[in-house]
């Protein structure tokens, strides 16, 4: 065991430095200082910390829980791209949609809520990235403004549309222009779901 | 002109001279350095294995650092590589010391490759039984704990 009365400049020792390294080297995994483990756990891809990681004891587990450790989530590089459905309802920011767009073009359908932080334009310019998406349901929508046009213009194949706007937040309206956009730029749409915006109407389109 | 040398002394009492540029990889020595200018540095739990580890590391990446400047890519690929073979060699229990170590003498580069070679080890595990097993690491969940997980892994719907 390290001496506390060795003398020189670190003496007295910080107390951590004692008590995280012993003699001889090797304290247990579980037991290394959180920051390490953060850092070593959350190089792990997201399946690897949620399939193995936090499985493994307490104390590892308590890290994988850690907000900080979902700053990114690494899910799409397994699937090389191939990704063709996701729903990250209440969950995700725009940078993490539009880098979900950028790596899976394929991308069919999409599910989420428009919460903070994620926002109509992040939603919006991840939505013109993905070309051949068919299906698309957004949770707590807001005001599109010219977005639904833009959307409709960059997604040719959008088959399903479903907009909703339950829960608390700033009521929605679907506007004129919200309709309009609608009937010019979806053509291919079979089905069209607009629920909680006042009026709480269905409208089938083909 | 002749480089300064300093000395740093393992928990077992040996001492290494190490160049101060080399020595000065480290964070804390870097300040201990100006600090304490012409006294040996006891580094009281850091193992002369370990220290020496150390060592070699920051004497590596002293000598690429300084030679390179902003020189051709290829020689940071080439300490990159240097790098994975370095903590390729190293058993398991030393890495962790050597973790330590990087972490304790604040050298952010070797903490970066040794937490790197973990979580490559824990990559290559097929599961949270073969993690313990390879880490040495006890199973300390209750039987909720576990059941709890069980079902929070599970989809809603």
């Amino acid at each position: 065991m390290a001496s506390s009365s060795s003398s020189g400049p670190f003496s007295p020792a910080p107390p951590f430095l004692t008590t995280v390294m012993k003699e001889g080297g090797c304290i247990n995994w579980a037991e290394l200082p959180y920051e390490l483990k953060s850092s070593i756990l959350s190089s792990l891809c997201t399946v690897d910390v949620l399939e193995n990681a936090q499985k493994v004891c307490t104390s590892w587990r308590h890290v994988c829980k850690d907000p900080k450790m979902w700053q990114k989530i690494d899910m799409v590089d397994r699937s090389q791209g191939g990704l063709v459905e996701i729903d990250i309802s209440y969950f995700g920011t725009d940078s993490l949609l539009n880098y979900f767009a950028l790596s899976s073009s394929n991308l069919r359908s999409l599910k989420l809520a428009l919460v903070s932080p994620i926002t109509t334009e992040g939603l919006t310019e991840a939505l013109v990235k993905l070309p051949l998406l068919e299906d698309l349901e957004v949770a707590q929508c807001t005001s599109w403004g010219d977005s639904l046009k833009l959307v409709g213009q960059s997604c040719p194949k959008l088959k399903t549309l479903k907009l909703h706007s339950f829960g608390v937040g700033p009521r929605w309206t679907f506007s004129d222009d919200d309709a309009l956009a609608v009937a010019e730029t979806m053509p291919g749409l079979r089905n069209l779901q607009l629920f909680g915006n006042g009026l709480s109407w269905f409208k089938s389109h083909s | 002109m002749s480089k300064k040398m300093i000395v740093l002394k393992s928990s077992e009492g040996v001492s290494f001279v190490v160049e101060e540029a080399v020595a000065r990889q480290s964070k804390i020595i870097s300040f201990l350095v100006e600090e304490f200018p012409d006294r040996e540095l006891p580094l009281t739990n850091m193992t002369s294995e370990i220290l020496r580890k150390t060592i070699e590391y920051c004497k590596k990446h002293v000598v690429e650092d300084d030679g390179g400047g902003d020189s051709s890519s290829s020689s940071s690929g080439d300490l990159k590589e240097w790098d994975v073979k370095f903590v390729a060699e190293i058993d398991q229990p030393r890495l962790m010391d050597l973790l330590m170590a990087a972490n304790y003498l604040d050298i952010p580069s070797l903490l970066d490759v040794t937490c790197q070679k973990v979580a490559d080890t824990i990559a290559a595990c097929n599961d949270e039984k073969e993690i313990r097993a390879t880490f040495n690491i006890e199973n300390d969940f209750t039987e909720e704990e576990v059941e709890a997980i069980r079902m929070e892994n599970q989809y809603p719907i």
